[in-house]
């Protein structure tokens, strides 16, 4: 089913063409910014703008940021000591959000995939590895807890081991907060086999 | 674990079914394609997230749909109430809630409510290729754990990738050794704790097996179960084997199979090659076994899946037997069944007419029949 004009097909495409968002949400939400007054319209037209304008990757750890380096980067408040590996900037939003992480992070922009033909170079590895000056002294890394979050968590602690950093890993185990005996026992199990002494 | 009402909505033929069922005996009649293993389909995909069958759940939706949904209450052993919905839409992913959550995969709900089903389908377990056998052990296992429901999806994901590597390896003439050398690692680690897993469940499983079999035979034969990691040295491993072990047994193979492996460009060790040995007195069910004894190993495997899963949830699981009468054997089902009944677990079986095989049985307990016709319950 296509439209007569011309201009809302072509939105309702450009959504279509986003993450997540069918023919059906895209079709809603083209007719609702139609009904709107024109500057909601420009408010979103001009944002996208300035999102693609002024939004870059931080040349020190690559997440988003408008000044380079990024705030984080230069905060005197920061730990320049230790350094967290994750793989993409939602998962520094998700540890910034904890208030309880006072060093820097590294984005690296995805995990080893050879399916979706991603190797070490298509990652900031490189990047990493040139980060790791002498003030240098933990890489904590945090990458997802599946298959490839793995293999690049295995192929990191490879470097840093022969660089002689102090590495470690997030531990996988129950969220605080929840009771013991509601953990998904595939969690329980995993957090007894990641049990650390007292 | 009792399915105390069910609704389906475009499953196959049933457009809009809704019924409540027996604590204990149900009986589904009807005309072949009337529907009747439907309602058995409907229970498993509340149980596993999926029909018991092969079929793709694309072919599950009703023609005429878009989408299929399966709604079931059910009351744990200690009378806690469960609920679930799965519902899945042409193009779409399956969507699955219940009494713990929303948005759930499904491993969330793969164990919750136990469930046996012995069908015709399932003949290939004693005589089909090793994978049918596979495809048992790792079922019975999801059951019992999470931990191996996330164990085996890995292995796949890993196999996978690695595969990807060998492939483009194969075809490109360029290996990157360090790229190999990692992923055969994380192949190896999820290998050997699968490998190790199915080992010591083979080892659990055999007693109930045994005992099993000679309640369906009346005790005249012997049978043994044998795991089998057929790309290991056989006399070096058993149940108690450590992993430690397992991942040094791998390693050396890894090292030995790698030129071939590349020259193939796929993995050639590992859990996914394993066998299940299921022996009678003579030798190996699947070459010597005749009609008859398949179908007691079948049986047999099967009520020994419902007691050692009985055992390790603690919950008694639901049993959906389909079309035992016509394709199985009477007699043989019959000491099962009326075992099974005495446990009081709570039974599904469809028929095309009620069979002499149920008759005796039913007396003393509570049970309901549902006639089936054109995917619509005619009698509720
Ligand atoms: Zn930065």
């Amino acid at each position: 089913m296509h439209y007569t004009s011309e201009s809302i097909e072509t939105v309702v495409e450009l959504f279509t063409s986003l993450p997540s968002i069918g023919r059906k949400t895209a079709q809603r939400l083209t007719f609702y910014l139609l009904r709107q007054p024109r500057e909601t319209v420009d408010k979103f037209s001009s944002a996208l703008q300035d999102l693609k304008n002024n939004v870059r990757f931080c040349s020190h750890c690559f997440n988003f940021t408008e000044q380079d380096p990024c705030v984080i980067c230069t905060s005197q408040k920061r730990d320049k000591s230790t350094i967290c590996v994750v793989e993409d900037p939602n998962d520094v939003l998700a540890i910034e959000k904890t208030g309880e992480y006072k060093g820097l992070y590294h984005v690296l922009h995805g995990a080893l995939n050879p399916l979706d033909g991603i190797g070490p170079n298509d990652l900031k590895i490189k990047e990493l590895i040139a980060r790791l000056n002498t003030d240098v002294q933990e890489i904590i890394l945090a990458l997802n807890p599946n298959v490839e979050g793995e293999v690049t968590t295995q192929y990191l602690a490879k470097i840093t081991s022969q660089l002689d950093i102090k590495t470690t890993r997030i531990a996988r185990g129950i969220p605080i907060g929840s009771d013991l005996e509601l953990a998904d026992e595939a969690t329980l199990s995993r957090a007894l086999e990641g049990r650390i002494q007292l | 674990m009792r399915v105390t009402t069910i609704r389906i909505h475009s499953l196959r033929n049933h457009n809009d079914t809704e019924t409540d069922f027996s604590p204990e005996m149900n009986i589904i009649l009807g005309h072949n394609g009337a529907g009747k293993t439907t309602i058995l389909e409907a229970i498993s995909i509340a149980s596993l997230s999926k029909s018991f069958l092969p079929t793709p759940d694309s072919l599950l939706i009703n023609s005429a749909q878009s989408k299929y949904s399966v709604h079931a209450k059910a009351q744990t052993d200690l009378q806690v109430p469960y609920a679930v919905t799965v519902s899945f839409s042409a193009g779409g992913r399956k969507h699955i809630s219940s009494s713990i959550g929303d948005s759930l995969s499904p491993k969330d709900i793969i164990g919750e409510m136990p469930v046996v089903v012995l069908s015709p389908d399932f003949k290939a377990i004693t005589f089909g290729a090793p994978d049918d056998r596979r495809r048992f052990i790792d079922a019975l296992l999801s059951q019992c754990s999470k931990r191996y429901v996330e164990e085996a999806i890995a292995l796949k994901r890993i196999i996978k990738q690695r595969n990807d590597l060998l492939t483009s390896a194969k075809k490109t003439g360029f290996l990157d050794t360090a790229m190999l050398d990692l992923w055969t690692d994380s192949f190896i680690a999820s290998a050997a704790e699968i490998t190790a897993r199915r080992f010591v469940f083979i080892e659990e499983f055999m007693p109930y097996f045994t005992e099993s079999y000679s309640r369906v035979s009346n005790g005249k034969e012997m049978v043994s179960l044998q795991y089998q990691a057929k790309t290991l040295p056989k006399v070096t491993i058993n149940s108690s084997t450590k992993k430690n072990e397992l991942l040094h047994l791998f390693n050396d193979i890894a090292k030995k199979c790698r030129n071939e492996e590349i020259r193939r460009g796929t993995t050639l060790f590992g859990p996914q090659k394993d066998d299940l040995y299921i022996g009678i007195h003579n030798g190996e069910a699947r070459d010597y076994a005749s009609q008859g004894q398949h179908k007691s190993l079948l049986i047999a495997l099967k009520y020994a899946e419902f007691q050692y899963l009985y055992a390790q949830k603690q919950e008694k699981p639901i049993l959906l037997y389909d079309d035992i009468f016509s394709e199985l054997d009477a007699t043989r089902t019959r000491n099962v069944l009326q075992t099974v009944l005495e446990t009081g677990a709570q039974v599904f079986i469809t028929a095309t007419e009620a069979h002499q095989g149920m008759k005796g049985l039913t007396e003393s307990i509570d049970k309901k029949t549902l006639i089936v016709e054109n995917g619509c319950i005619k009698n509720d």
